[in-house]
């Protein structure tokens, strides 16, 4: 046997093995340098990739807030006031949950959905809010003009949080001459705190989440995460609502609302509960497809 | 010239097989330094748990009972629930000096020593390690510190010594308190905090038990079901998912790797943990017993506490029982209720954990005929039913009665289950409800 031989195979074969294991050792490395980012250079890596984010993203910080989850009972509070009082002329539905209303007197507003509305206007719809026309007013709280569906939103704040889900809200619909000619109101009721106080991840780390699953493109705006309470059981009986943070990003002419549980990080695939134009049923698509986040 | 080309083929050939070793070497160890487990075999990434549970809580005593106190031959017991935060300082507080002296002390004795004076008595689920208390200590050898307990006496009119028991190898041990240092026994007698009722002492073949004297009135409790992505244990068990194998059949999924499987059963809704380990070494009891707490609270979500409910001398492994209220829960096969884990020296062995767990309580108003309690039979009416309804062999069988919760899944939503209030019986190491037992074991009293 030829010992020469033998030993130049052997080398051919040991340095393409070597080669095997030297690519290998380096992707496993590669491996390990993106898993092991931490959560403070995720915030580097989204700054790095050209997404723009909010400057004041420490009003997120919740550590000092005691938010909790939140039970509502099902007592069709809506059909029960709107019975007792001769105010309330609109339509419910079968189910009690949805009412819509045209007043007989639009509210008159010096603005139109083209060209905006000043301080005055949105002053005007709080104090209709607030009359005794609408039912549980004082409850909701003014969250914007949506120029897109000519409304103004209203949504129900519990502990100072708002329920953004549809399950509570008033939209003050307006017509082209900018005047509100009707609106519609769902009403979860009155929530009682249940368990004790949730440990939550704070906005930043919702905005992390949703980066490092790949849900925020290069070259986002990411708004301010809001802090909001959303339907996470639905009985016969009682409903329960759990902290969830809502996270718009607009990319382009696009825009993405992302929901993240503020207790476990999990992003919600699920749509909200919309409202039907014409009977107020909700089409609430409960489709629990939940991904956990990468850490 | 010829020598020298083949000694540089010598050489070089010899560099080749050794750059092979350390590179196989290295990519076998690269993604370890985050890996799921360190050379030491704990798992050491990021916990998929959101709840950080004491270890005070879980080795901490179950029960409370004042012998005497409010008079002779009282006897009055309440739950330790109120008393979690205290005992948390506690458990850590060193105000034991060491053990004094040590006696054996059967059953009857025990119960003639409680009779001899006032005494505040901490009653555990398992036995616990001494050596877990180690802390308290100022001194402990390390023959007693793996000496086990799972009774604390202390009497009410002289904190000189403190006694532990143990009710399984009928020891008595003598512990001398640091001066100055003595308990305050305050917060244990306050009968406005602490739910005391009356009891009765039953002594089992191997086991001292205080049941409620009277009928007890337990709430029924409804909560929100939570369950976090499988994706979550499995990143956390597999650093590198890429060499993991998947194989899925029925509602089992496994994953696999050289050393270790985790499988998940959709079913059962628990998760399996195997790894071999060749070099088991060796480890005191209270090691074993912190050790195994810490792994379990790593993964462990329950939003109550849990406690440690068994350890199994047999195959080393320990069960942690989730609890509510401070009464423990169980389900079938304990599926939902109980986590078990065996270690050695070197890591996990196996783990088994339940997946589905609870935070939120739910308030369902009227949601069983009874209202929103439910009416349990006195202990002694209890003992008594099964006495007349077992044989006197299968009676002195049973290990433990207790009142725990039964969890049953609602019909209404799979996202709730409701909790049951039932009394309860440890028997062939099982707990049942009492019902079951009596059922499993009917007609097979003396004279059928």
């Amino acid at each position: 046997m030829d010992f020469k031989k033998i030993a130049r195979i052997f080398i051919w074969a040991f340095a393409l093995l070597n080669i095997y294991l030297l690519i290998g050792v380096y992707e496993r490395q590669d491996i390990q340098n993106i898993s092991s980012q931490p959560t403070g250079d995720a915030l580097t890596n989204i700054l790095a990739a050209d997404i723009d984010l909010p400057e004041n993203l420490s009003a997120t910080d919740i550590e000092d807030e005691e938010v909790y989850s939140i039970q509502i009972n099902e007592e069709a509070l809506l059909e029960n006031e709107m019975k007792s009082s001769d105010i309330h002329t609109g339509t419910i539905n079968a189910e009690g949950a949805y009412y819509k209303s045209f007043p007989s007197n639009p509210i008159v507003l010096e603005g139109t959905p083209a060209d905006g509305y000043t301080d005055n206007d949105v002053k005007d719809v709080k104090q209709f809010v607030l009359s005794e026309q609408v039912m549980f007013g004082e409850e909701y709280s003014y969250n914007r003009f949506d120029a897109e569906g000519s409304r103004f939103v209203f949504y129900q704040e519990i502990d100072g949080i708002p329920i953004m889900d549809g399950t509570s809200e008033i939209s003050l619909f307006v017509n082209e001459e900018g005047n509100v000619i009707s609106y519609e109101q769902t009403y979860a009721g009155q929530g009682t705190r249940q368990g004790r106080a949730l440990d939550l991840i704070n906005g930043t780390r919702a905005i992390e989440i949703l980066f490092l699953n790949n849900e925020i493109r290069q070259g986002s705006t990411v708004e301010l995460p809001i802090l909001t309470y959303r339907r996470a059981l639905h009985l016969e009986d009682l409903s329960m609502y759990s902290p969830v943070w809502i996270v718009n990003v607009d990319h382009s002419s696009e825009r993405n609302t992302f929901r993240v549980d503020a207790v476990n990080g999990t992003i919600i695939r699920q749509s909200t509960p919309v409202q039907s134009e014409n009977n107020g049923e909700e089409t609430e698509a409960e489709t629990e497809n939940e991904e956990e986040p990468e850490t | 010239m010829g020598l020298t080309r083949d000694r540089l083929r010598n050489l070089l050939l010899v560099f080749l097989v050794l750059l092979s070793f350390f590179l196989s070497y290295k990519l076998w160890t690269a993604g370890r330094s985050l890996g799921e487990e360190s050379t030491s075999g704990q798992i050491t990434r990021i916990n998929p748990s959101i709840e950080n549970h004491r270890a005070s809580d879980v080795f901490g005593p179950s029960k409370l009972a004042l012998h005497n106190v409010e008079g002779p031959d009282t006897l009055r017991m309440s739950h330790t629930e109120k008393l979690k935060d205290l005992w948390a300082v506690e458990f850590n507080n060193e105000n034991l000096e060491q053990v004094v002296w040590t006696e054996s002390m059967n059953y009857e004795e025990y119960a003639n020593f409680l009779q001899s004076s006032s005494w505040l008595e901490l009653v555990y689920a398992e036995e616990l390690p001494i050596g877990i208390l180690e802390q308290k200590f100022s001194e402990l050898s390390r023959e007693t510190a793996n000496e086990f307990y799972n009774r604390v006496l202390v009497n009410i009119d002289n904190q000189d010594f403190i006694y532990f028991y143990n009710t399984g190898t009928e020891r008595l041990y003598a512990i001398s308190v640091t001066e100055e240092a003595e308990p305050d026994l305050e917060p244990y007698l306050n009968s406005e905090n602490l739910d005391y009722v009356e009891a009765t002492m039953i002594i089992l073949e191997n086991n001292i038990v205080y049941l409620p004297s009277e009928p007890l009135s337990i709430p029924y409790k409804s909560y929100v079901v939570d369950q976090l992505a499988n994706s979550v244990y499995i990143n956390s068990f597999f650093p590198d998912t890429s060499l993991v194998s998947v194989r899925s059949s029925g509602s089992l999924t496994r994953y696999i790797d050289l050393t270790k499987e985790v499988s998940i059963n959709d079913n059962t809704d628990t998760l399996n943990y195997l790894r071999q380990i060749s070099n088991v070494g060796e480890l005191d009891p209270a090691t074993r017993y912190i050790r195994s707490f810490e792994q379990v609270n790593r993964f462990e979500n329950w939003g109550d506490t849990f406690i440690l409910s068994d350890y199994n001398r047999l195959d080393q492994s320990l069960t942690f029982r989730r609890e509510i209220d401070g009464f423990p829960v169980f389900s079938p096969f304990d599926y939902d209720s109980a986590s078990k884990i065996s270690i050695v020296e070197s890591g996990v062995t196996q783990l088994k954990l339940p997946l589905r767990f609870i935070q939120t309580p739910i308030d369902i108003p009227d949601s069983n005929e009874g209202g929103s309690a439910k009416e349990l039979i006195a202990g002694p009416d209890l003992v008594e039913e099964l006495q007349n309804n077992v044989s006197a062999e299968i009676f002195a069988q049973i290990e433990n009665v207790t009142i725990g919760y039964r969890w049953i899944q609602s019909e209404e939503n799979n996202q709730v289950v409701d909790f049951t209030p039932e009394w309860h019986v440890l028997y062939d190491g099982t707990w049942m409800t009492y019902l079951e037992f009596l059922k499993m074991h009917e007609g097979v009293t003396y004279g059928f």
